[in-house]
């Protein structure tokens, strides 16, 4: 009997034992969430700034500003070609009034070297387009670098006059990016490219197709799809650039 | 009363696990919204900063395409005034058309190393884009007709450039820039401000095809 009470005393015992070990180890559980929780909102407090701002209020600014600029650019391309049919008629009128001389007539020339009237004659057709397979990669776009690097072997095959989608090339014309249009003479350019070049097409031709020109061009042309076609063509016509010249830092000797 | 305690207990574990979740989650939002994506704001940035520099280009052609035009309209009844506009205008494009020598203020950027023709083409496209009166490479005039050939020059490249120098050194200096960019591939770029400088005139190559 005494022994059973024992027995029993022992094992309330250590029910209790592991009862309380029990809650500690909750208990413990709970101090450590009790701290993360303790932790996080200070942290949260912490994150939250003084001053009221709104996180989208710099991205809406500058999509604004984008916006603004963008519809500055449309009007002043509009004023710049204004002008340059203003310059046109100013010129036809000049002309009627029989005040042409040997410098009017050289600076007709000059104007046709530099870009500044329409010209035609046969030459040779390009196009450039993005891939339309495959996830769009680096590979499979067209840059600004190919179509520096297409209109510097037209300019080696004896290129006289070249446009890209009507944009004249010019002595000052820069062919750059601009996220994922192309700008050219301050003209936003997409894709499809259409590079039309005035000159000897048998050469430009060759010089295009030969296997050690365009080397990455037409490496992505075989292996991601990029479009590259070129055509000979006996009739082209290409647009006068529309703008002006001037020289700033330098002096004629 | 053992099982009692036990589903109380997790409960208020579940309940704490479930608030400590929520707490994280919005420190988390909170610490990633306000920065937005990086990329996103970059590339607009880089966007307007372009466009900024499109514009003012265009400002200045306005401007010059009206004073322009204005003198041609004051001069249309008076044969001197025509003629002094349209020399002002034939001295313009000759320098444009590299047919006359220029001297002026500008830079000198000397390349050593084993330079590509992608990158002299690069290179030429970023001083046209900063904007320049006139470039040669090697003592040779380039006029728009004039490819990039690596044929035609030898090493070291001496490419001089008739413009602002200030602006040029500044803008083909500036970090991640063309020439930063031709360093790291081990090209060594100098580039040397010139208060006067003097280019010569080209030769144009003959033009068979143009028929207007």
């Amino acid at each position: 009997m005494v022994i059973r009470i024992r027995e029993t005393r022992w094992s309330q015992t250590k029910k209790m034992q592991k009862l309380s070990l029990k809650f500690v180890s909750i208990r413990f559980v709970y101090i450590i969430i009790g701290i993360a929780m303790g932790l996080l909102i200070i942290a949260q407090f912490r994150t939250v700034p003084d001053r009221i701002t709104n996180p989208e209020t710099p991205k809406l600014s500058l999509r604004e500003t984008r916006n603004i600029l963008y519809d500055e650019q449309i009007k002043l391309n509009d004023e710049i070609k204004r002008l340059s049919q203003e310059n046109q008629q100013l010129n036809d009128e000049i002309k009627s009034k029989n005040f042409i001389n040997v410098e009017m007539s050289e600076l007709e020339w000059q104007r046709k070297l530099a870009g500044l009237s329409d010209v035609s004659g046969r030459g040779v057709e390009i196009t450039l387009n993005d891939s339309d397979s495959g996830p769009v990669s680096e590979d499979t776009i067209v840059h600004a670098s190919d179509l520096r690097d297409v209109v510097n072997y037209l300019w080696a095959g004896g290129a006289e006059a070249i446009s890209i989608n009507d944009q004249r090339i010019v002595a000052t014309t820069a062919i750059d990016c601009v996220v994922n249009t192309i700008l050219i003479n301050n003209v936003k350019l997409s894709n499809p490219f259409k590079i039309t070049a005035i000159g000897n097409s048998e050469k430009m031709m060759a010089l295009l197709s030969s296997s050690l020109s365009l080397s990455d061009l037409k490496k992505r042309v075989k292996a991601n799809g990029v479009l590259f076609t070129v055509k000979s063509r006996d009739s082209l016509k290409i647009k006068s650039y529309v703008g002006s010249f001037t020289v700033i830092s330098g002096q004629k000797q | 009363m053992n099982y009692f305690i036990r589903k109380k207990d997790w409960l208020i574990l579940g309940f704490a696990a479930l608030i400590l979740g929520l707490a994280m989650a919005m420190h988390y939002s909170s610490l990633v919204r306000p920065n937005g994506t990086p990329s996103d704001d970059q590339t607009l940035a880089v966007e307007i900063e372009k466009m900024v520099k499109v514009n003012t280009d265009l400002k200045n052609q306005v401007s010059l395409m009206s004073k322009n035009n204005q003198n041609y309209k004051d001069s249309l009844n008076d044969q001197n005034l025509l003629d002094a506009q349209i020399q002002s205008e034939l001295r313009d494009l000759k320098i444009i058309n590299a047919v006359s020598a220029i001297n002026g203020s500008g830079v000198e950027i000397v390349l050593k190393g084993r330079v590509l023709e992608a990158q002299l083409i690069d290179l030429i496209n970023a001083i046209k884009n900063i904007g320049c009166d006139a470039i040669s490479i090697n003592g040779q005039r380039l006029s728009l007709f004039s490819p990039i050939d690596l044929n035609r020059y030898s090493e070291p490249y001496n490419i001089e450039v008739v413009g602002n120098n200030s602006l040029l050194t500044s803008a083909l200096s500036r970090k991640g820039g063309i020439v930063e960019q031709l360093q790291i591939r081990s090209i060594d770029v100098n580039i040397l401000s010139r208060e006067n400088m003097e280019l010569s005139a080209s030769v144009l190559p003959q033009l068979n095809y143009l028929d207007n």
